[in-house]
């Protein structure tokens, strides 16, 4: 029976953690975080098939462990990716920013020539978002803008990397090629109720997986809501975590004329980007259907199938919505 | 000597300097609190008169069900 090894158990790692014990195939969840306690209280909440370890990012990965899912804040986790590629295991990142990313993306000669998967940005956007992209993409004959858009965060890590985001200039892909960008400030972005309408931000972020996914896209973007100043004073965020929304709009030729897909999603952002994360891991490990070995370090759009990991995420109670009417150009 | 229909000695002593002082003080005063008022009736139309009518759509969200997964 396979073990997987959940890093963090901050807000998305410990529902990670919950979602890999519901996932037929794993017989154990080692689950280790800087705060032993903390992790030794989640695992004894989560049931006798989850045990905390102690294991810091870098130290080498335990011997049984045969796939790895990463939640930690931004940066922190490169070392585990890196020891993971060396001790060949492969690993799920659910790192969002955009500079912990492009480490991780620099991880990728090693992973390729160690044969190791790495899946990155796994979480609710990026990586639920990719793959709804993909999804999306492959109803037009071509397609000439995606503009994804993400509001919520999944706790106090999550609420930084936003606001580190929003205030960093902007490289956008434009015309096919890296542009850099004057902040045009927020605009209004729609996501399915009840989170409707919320100011959005063109961000950096992930905009490099997306074209890692669609590189013969000629505009790419990527949008952050802001997060309400009041979650900066509160100590800990409620049992249920934040609400959060992605949405996804693309833009192309179909049926011989110009038209537009969006798609959306609305969920507890911790839920949803936990959830990401653990199927993607099941999905490494081989747990949930064929083993998905692409060695190499990549996103979401680029390493998955959509259907099965949307049907997979539906059954799971993160469900996606597609927008039938007239959307705002 | 007469100023403004008084001597000079018979003024009740004041800091130097403190007639000048005070009506600009008061002036100054009087035009940031004109300045401050006027900006925040611009603020404020422009607060309202932004908080018209969302854009315009047709249509609503629809769970991804069946087909979509196919």
């Amino acid at each position: 029976m396979t073990v997987a090894l959940v890093v963090g158990a901050g807000e998305v790692g410990t529902r990670t953690a919950r979602q890999l014990v519901d996932t037929p195939g794993f017989s154990s969840i080692l689950l280790a975080d800087r705060d032993t306690s903390r992790a030794r209280s989640v695992a004894e909440a989560l049931g006798p098939s989850v045990r905390a370890v102690e294991y810091e990012p870098g130290e080498v990965i335990p011997s049984d462990v045969a796939v790895i899912a990463c939640a930690l804040p931004a940066g922190v986790g490169h070392d585990v990716v890196a020891a993971a590629i060396a001790a060949g295991i492969p690993v799920a990142s659910s790192d969002d920013e955009h500079d912990a990313l492009e480490q991780l993306r620099a991880l990728d000669q090693n992973a390729r020539s160690s044969g190791v998967t790495v899946a990155i940005g796994c979480g609710l956007a990026p990586g639920l978002s990719d793959v709804l992209a993909a999804h999306a993409v492959s109803l037009f004959e071509s397609v000439d803008e995606i503009r994804v858009a993400r509001t919520g965060w999944a706790g106090p890590a999550s609420v930084d990397t936003v606001r580190h985001e929003r205030r960093m200039p902007v490289r956008a892909w434009r015309d096919g090629g890296w542009r850099e960008e004057r902040s045009r400030g927020d605009a209004l972005v729609f996501f399915p109720e009840p989170i409707g309408g919320r100011d959005c931000r063109v961000v950096t972020g992930a905009t490099s997986l997306l074209v890692d996914a669609f590189p013969s896209v000629s505009r790419l973007s990527v949008q952050l809501g802001e997060p309400p100043r009041r979650t900066r004073f509160r100590r800990r965020f409620g049992d249920e975590g934040e609400w959060g929304a992605a949405r996804i709009e693309v833009w192309g030729q179909r049926d011989g004329s110009h038209g537009c897909v969006a798609y959306g999603v609305v969920d507890r952002t911790a839920i949803a980007a936990g959830a990401a994360l653990a199927v993607v891991s099941a999905r490494l490990a081989g747990t949930l259907g064929p083993v998905v070995k692409q060695p190499g370090v990549q996103g979401l759009g680029l390493l998955l199938e959509p259907v099965p990991f949307l049907a997979e995420l539906a059954q799971r109670g993160v469900r996606a919505a597609v927008f039938e009417g007239v959307p705002v150009a | 000597m007469v100023r403004c229909g008084r001597t000079t000695d018979d003024r009740a002593p004041r800091p130097r300097g403190s007639g000048f002082t005070y009506t600009a003080a008061v002036k100054m005063f009087r035009r940031v609190l004109l300045v401050l008022g006027v900006a925040g009736a611009i603020g404020a139309i422009a607060r309202l008169r932004g908080k018209g009518e969302l854009p315009a759509t047709e249509g609503g969200w629809r769970e991804l069900d069946g087909p979509e997964f196919r």
